[in-house]
């Protein structure tokens, strides 16, 4: 079965994206796929570079990047929730002539759009929420 | 004729947080705008605090009308027509549904469980 999953809490406030990755751990082993995470609300936080460099966090970090390097599902962050808590990416940066950036591949900046699809190509979705 | 829309499968948005409880209920709702402008047939689902974003007549910290009852005007225009309230949190917090600012459905617990249950999509916000 097609998994999609939604992240609504942030690494460092949040149960919801530990349980997030134990939830994917347990579908893999019952030979699932999974399709894609998309992160939204404070659930932005886990795409943060910054955050993925720091104990304890960066563990969390690098389970999120080895789904997409491993088993090929997307990373979509909610663009407008990012923006709002001060996460972009180096083409936002540029845009906005900042020489910093703190959200990088394999976490995408994306629209709600993403999210509309990622559900519709799924054939479960479901929502980790603090 | 069947519209494409039609087949797809129903998302009830969850709203449980008040206004003033950061980015919760401002998202939901541009979730639920966004979803319904690609095609979603979207519900909304008002629970416990969440209830809160329907009293009319609400303003910030600056005295300005609030963008979440701004947006709640518009859900209409968007397709989204269907405001579920569950009627034992409305006696639970005291509110009067003479007191929202819009139409709403004030549903039974047993309704509640059923919308949850025959959502195609459930995200909680």
């Amino acid at each position: 079965m097609r998994y999609g999953l939604l992240v609504l809490g942030a690494p460092f406030s949040s149960q919801a994206p530990h349980s997030a990755l134990r939830f994917v751990d347990a579908l893999f082993k019952e030979g699932h796929q999974l399709e894609g995470i998309f992160f939204h609300h404070d659930g932005v936080f886990n795409a943060s570079t910054h955050l993925g460099e720091m104990p304890p966090h960066e563990a969390l970090y690098k389970q999120w990047c080895e789904l997409s390097v491993n088993h090929g599902a997307s990373l979509d962050v909610c663009v407008s929730a990012a923006m709002q808590r001060g996460l972009i990416n180096i083409k936002e940066a540029r845009r906005q002539q900042l020489d910093w950036h703190n959200v990088a591949p394999p976490f995408e900046l994306t629209g709600i759009g993403q999210l509309v699809d990622l559900q519709n190509r799924c054939e479960r979705f479901i929502s980790f929420a603090p | 004729m069947e519209t494409h829309a039609s087949l797809l499968p129903t998302t009830l948005i969850v709203l449980r947080h008040s206004p003033h409880c950061g980015r919760w209920l401002a998202e939901g709702l541009d979730l639920a705008l966004v979803s319904a402008v690609f095609g979603q047939e979207v519900k909304l689902l008002f629970m416990g605090q969440g209830i809160f974003g329907l009293i009319q007549n609400q303003h910030d910290a600056v005295g300005q009308p609030l963008s979440t009852s701004a947006v709640l005007d518009t859900v209409g225009m968007y397709g989204i027509n269907e405001l579920l309230v569950p009627k034992s949190d409305l006696i639970s917090l005291g509110i009067d549904q003479n007191d929202l600012m819009v139409d709403v459905s004030v549903i039974d617990d047993a309704k509640v469980r059923a919308y949850l249950a025959n959502a195609g999509h459930v995200l909680t916000f």
